[in-house]
């Protein structure tokens, strides 16, 4: 029976995604029957390549992607080149662990208010030192170069990486980097040419569905990005969402774009990787030693850590609004607090964080199972994953959500499922399942399969085997990847709202419908719901091994051997 | 001689088919058996979700709506109505002809133009036969029978009226402007502190409309279908205007508000010193609420303001239509448009004539407070009736064109 787990793992993965473009395809090629439309056409093509601004919006959807990445993935690699193995690197992942947890909209939502010209910054700042007693008209957040966006999506990417690439360490061998170091390189130096290549063969995935992510983002674009012209994927969703119903065949003509802009990104990347390559070797090679890295080290260090309490800071902004009365610029603080919009919501936010904590409980779960039968299942049968394997299993996150949600939902539709609580967690389940691969897979791989061969020959089984040696070890990795499934399937818009059809609210379609309103107070206090939820799930997954394996030294975080 | 293959065919073609026995829509012309029908139902209202007073209101309303008839009333937040349109068309397409998911929805203009052309919904005039039909002010109010100049016909039921009006912190501001050339004057004296949302945002286009029928030579030609031929000469006066404001406008022009709620947000901000609304009692809400200032007041230009109306509309396939048609109907009566008009709950105008209304009706009116940013209704002045639809197209694609790319 473990042997279907793969089949289905796949099928979960791929089935969705293929069916939902299935119904793009027709109406992006001129063939909508519902509005009259039928045959052969490029007209939808036309009609979107020549709106105004069009190019601008693929140009930006474009860049982002890859430079995100390039931003985030330098940031990271440097910083745990400078600080790996100190106590330092340790802190960093547990001040991290929060900022993965918050939702992407939360976090823009919170940065937003910071960096804003009447934001908090200029709040503090303001009239003392720059004399400033309206906010000045400087173009921060919305600027049509999609400077504020890029920041959002680094900040929020930044803590993602490094939780990756510290579940790839293990797999490495850091000693390379002390050998480099002794012989004379930088310490930044040396583990970027010896550990690094190393860890990012693992961590490519990954950082594919960064770049994936960043061409693509809805949310984050529409609080942070620029709105004239915005970005392909803002672009699509207002024209889905136009009063002209025909509109809908240009917007599947360019979610089929959208969908081309995505894969070019991750083919420029590509590209990337093999030419960064070429550079570290030659330079590597060439001898170069890099020595005097403090200033890059210091950098890094600011960046990394800066990037996580911004996030946080933006959260406790959120916190702060949603308990503010009249708050004016300049003033720093509130000038009364009002808990009125808590108690006038405590019901309704019950209710909906109620559903997304078991919709996200339920789809973690089955997600977990699946992926643990599939890896034990490769285990038992001396299954090696092929590449292309691999790749299916991020296809979800490599296709725009939005090219193929609206034709699942049709599907959904079809067979008379939508609405239904399971109809939600199945379209959940979909986009948890690849991290949750993700985060298992190399603790998986890594574990030290001779405790079992000595279980075997002492007569146990290979379920019980499994059931009480391997799983129990792995609780850790398990839990964490638990707790960021769990987190994924909190933050999932579009999915709940077309597949739910309105009839399972959760606090992320809450927190959106909401936002559409401007009213802080409000907004505040279901992002904080929403961005809490994730974190408190998170702090039990890593509070539960602590408790249970406390007397066994060899589980705890941080043994070395 | 029928084979069996052919006949087990033909079984599996008519499985196919869903039952076609349509169960007879409720017609409110005879009304007790709709209230019976509609007892125990639930109604998914489909309605925006980003204002808190209005989704307090709509709150009461399910209140009643239980304690009174039985009816359970769902509000599912939108962030668009346009979500709702896509689900009903979704629906269509899956050839799902009864048991929809959106039973009501909150709807006016375009959307309503588009859901009724696609032949979207529910088609038996029901509107006009509900029994509080007969309080609305049809006779005064063209806006509640022509919908952005799209006739209702039955189709949606009026919900609330609406006017365009502009408000500002007092405390800044003396002397508003009070027309386009004092408005122009007014932004050129104080660049960065105005904006307007950006088309085809709602109020955005509503915005472009009203500087067309101040500005343009002959603006009675917006009652007609547009002439693309005689367009550009036509408009050139309002392209002319906001060429020459737009640089002295926030963020130079190059960035607009989304829509009306940030438009609100910048001026708490002291971001802009202008915002505008169509809701007139929404400022006074807002004051009420802490968000703004209580020195906030409205003004409008002394042309007129462009009004309009808001609806509640049922889809084709609903699922709870007797529901909806006693939800709708009890958004009509004094009881529910009285409340939301009281500034303290929403403050949306009604859409009843105060003649038409008994001893106890016209009390529940008179007992309304007006809060300090609203403007009664002698001073909303003239409300200038909602061009004909194909201009608000045009013009979007117009300002879209030279503004919208990042020009």
């Amino acid at each position: 029976m473990l042997r279907l787990a793969p089949f289905l793992a796949i099928g979960i993965l791929i089935g969705p995604v293929l069916a939902g473009l299935m119904f793009i395809i027709g109406p992006a090629f001129g063939h909508a029957p519902l509005f009259g439309a039928t045959g052969f056409s490029v007209a939808p093509f036309a009609h979107a390549w020549h709106s105004p601004g069009f190019l601008t919006s693929v140009w930006l959807s474009f860049w982002i992607g890859p430079v995100t990445a390039l931003i985030s993935l330098a940031l990271v690699a440097l910083f745990t080149a400078a600080f790996s193995g100190t106590r330092l690197f340790n802190g960093a992942l547990t001040l991290m662990k929060p900022v993965i947890a918050m939702p992407h909209a939360a976090a823009a939502f919170g940065l937003a208010f910071l960096i804003a010209p009447s934001g908090f910054m200029l709040r503090l700042l303001s009239p003392e030192l720059t004399g400033f007693s309206r906010p000045p008209d400087w173009l921060v957040v919305n600027d049509p170069a999609g400077i504020a966006l890029l920041f959002g999506l680094v900040v929020k990417e930044i803590p993602f990486l490094f939780l990756v690439l510290i579940a790839a360490l293990p797999q490495t061998d850091e000693r390379y980097a002390r050998v480099a170091r002794v012989l004379g390189r930088g310490q930044v130096w040396a583990w970027l040419t010896s550990v690094f290549p190393g860890v990012y063969a693992q961590i490519r995935l990954p950082v594919y569905a960064v770049v994936a992510f960043a061409t693509s983002v809805v949310d984050v674009a529409m609080i942070l990005g620029p709105g004239t012209p915005p970005t392909l994927s803002v672009r699509i969703l207002r024209w889905m969402s136009d009063p002209d119903l025909t509109m809908r065949m240009t917007a599947a003509a360019a979610a089929l774009i959208q969908l081309g802009v995505t894969l070019s990104a991750l083919g420029l990347w590509w590209l990337g990787e093999h030419a960064v390559a070429r550079l570290g070797k030659m330079l590597a090679l060439r001898g170069y030693r890099f020595c005097h890295d403090l200033p890059l080290r210091l950098l890094a260090g600011a960046s990394t850590l800066g990037a996580a309490f911004l996030v946080l800071a933006g959260l406790a902004l959120i916190a702060l609004w949603s308990i503010s009365g009249l708050w004016r610029f300049p003033d720093a603080l509130p000038q009364n607090l009002d808990f009125g919009t808590w108690m006038r919501e405590a019901n309704q936010i019950v209710n909906v964080a109620g559903r997304a904590m078991l919709i996200g409980i339920l789809a973690s779960l089955i997600a977990v199972a699946l992926v643990l039968a599939c890896l034990e299942n490769e285990y038992r049968n001396q299954i090696q994953l092929s590449r292309w394997a691999r790749l299916t299993l991020y296809l979800p996150l490599l296709v725009p959500q939005i090219a193929f949600l609206f034709g699942l939902s049709i599907w959904w539709l079809l067979w008379g499922w939508d609405g239904t609580i399971w109809a939600v967690t199945a379209a959940h389940l979909v986009f948890v399942m690849p991290y949750v691969y993700l985060l298992l897979a190399d603790p998986w791989n890594a574990f030290d399969t001779r405790y079992l061969a000595a279980a075997r020959l002492l007569g146990k089984s290979e379920n019980r085997v499994l059931l009480t040696i391997r799983l129990p070890i792995l609780l850790r990795p398990i839990l964490t990847a638990f707790a960021l499934g769990f987190a994924i399937s909190i933050a999932q818009y579009l999915p709940t709202l077309l597949i739910g059809a309105g009839r399972q609210p959760t606090i992320t379609t809450e927190a959106v419908a909401l936002a559409s309103g401007g009213n802080r107070r409000l907004i505040g206090v279901y992002a904080l719901v929403q961005a809490l939820l994730p974190f408190v799930i998170f702090a039990l997954t890593a509070l539960i091994p602590t408790i249970l394996w406390r007397n066994r030294r060899a589980l705890q975080p941080g043994f070395v051997r | 001689m029928i084979s069996r293959l052919s006949l087990n065919l033909l079984g599996a073609c008519l499985a196919l088919f869903p039952a076609t026995g349509f169960a007879a829509d409720p017609d409110p012309a005879d009304w007790p058996s709709v209230l019976a029908a509609a007892k125990g139902q639930t109604v998914y209202f489909n309605a925006w979700g980003g204002g808190e007073d209005i989704n307090g209101y709509i709150a009461w309303a399910g209140a009643e709506l239980q304690s009174r008839y039985g009816v359970t009333l769902n509000h599912v937040k939108l962030a668009d109505t346009a979500d709702a349109v896509s689900r009903v068309l979704a629906e269509k397409a899956a050839g799902r002809m009864e048991g929809g998911a959106v039973d009501l929805i909150w709807i006016n203009g375009e959307n309503f133009a588009s859901m009724k052309q696609q032949g979207l919904l529910l088609a038996n005039a029901w509107a006009d036969t509900l029994p509080n039909y007969a309080l609305a002010d049809t006779e005064n109010k063209a806006v509640l029978s022509y919908d952005f100049t799209v006739p209702v016909e039955g189709l949606e039921s009026p919900w609330g009226t609406a006017q365009l009006s502009f408000y500002y912190d007092s405390a800044e501001i003396d002397n508003p402007p009070a027309n386009l050339s004092a408005l122009a004057d007014w932004i050129a004296a104080n660049p960065g502190r105005f904006t307007y949302a950006a088309p085809p945002n709602f109020i955005g286009t509503t915005f472009l409309k009203q500087l067309a029928f101040g500005l343009l030579e002959d603006p009675e030609v917006m009652r007609q279908p547009v002439d693309p031929a005689t367009f550009d000469a036509q408009t050139a006066p309002l392209w002319a205007w906001l060429d020459k404001a737009h640089p002295d406008m926030w963020r130079s022009g190059r960035v607009f508000a989304a829509d009306v709620t940030q438009l609100q947000t910048l001026l708490a901000d002291s971001e802009i010193s202008i915002a505008m609304t169509f809701n007139p009692g929404g400022a006074s809400s807002a004051i009420r609420q802490g968000i703004l200032p209580e020195t906030v007041r409205s003004f409008v230009l002394d042309y007129g303001s462009i009004g309009n109306a808001h609806f509640l509309a049922i889809p084709f396939n609903a699922n709870a239509k007797a529901g909806a048609m006693v939800a709708a109907n009890f958004m009509l009566s004094p009881e529910a448009q009285a409340k939301k008009a009281d500034e303290t709950v929403w403050g949306d105008p009604t859409v009843l004539a105060y003649d038409k209304l008994d001893a106890t009706g016209k009390a529940l009116f008179d007992n309304l407070q007006k809060g300090p940013a609203t403007l009664g209704a002698a001073e909303l002045g003239r409300a200038i009736n909602e061009p004909d639809s194909s201009w608000a197209e045009m013009l979007e694609a117009e300002w879209a064109r030279r503004y919208g790319a990042g020009g």
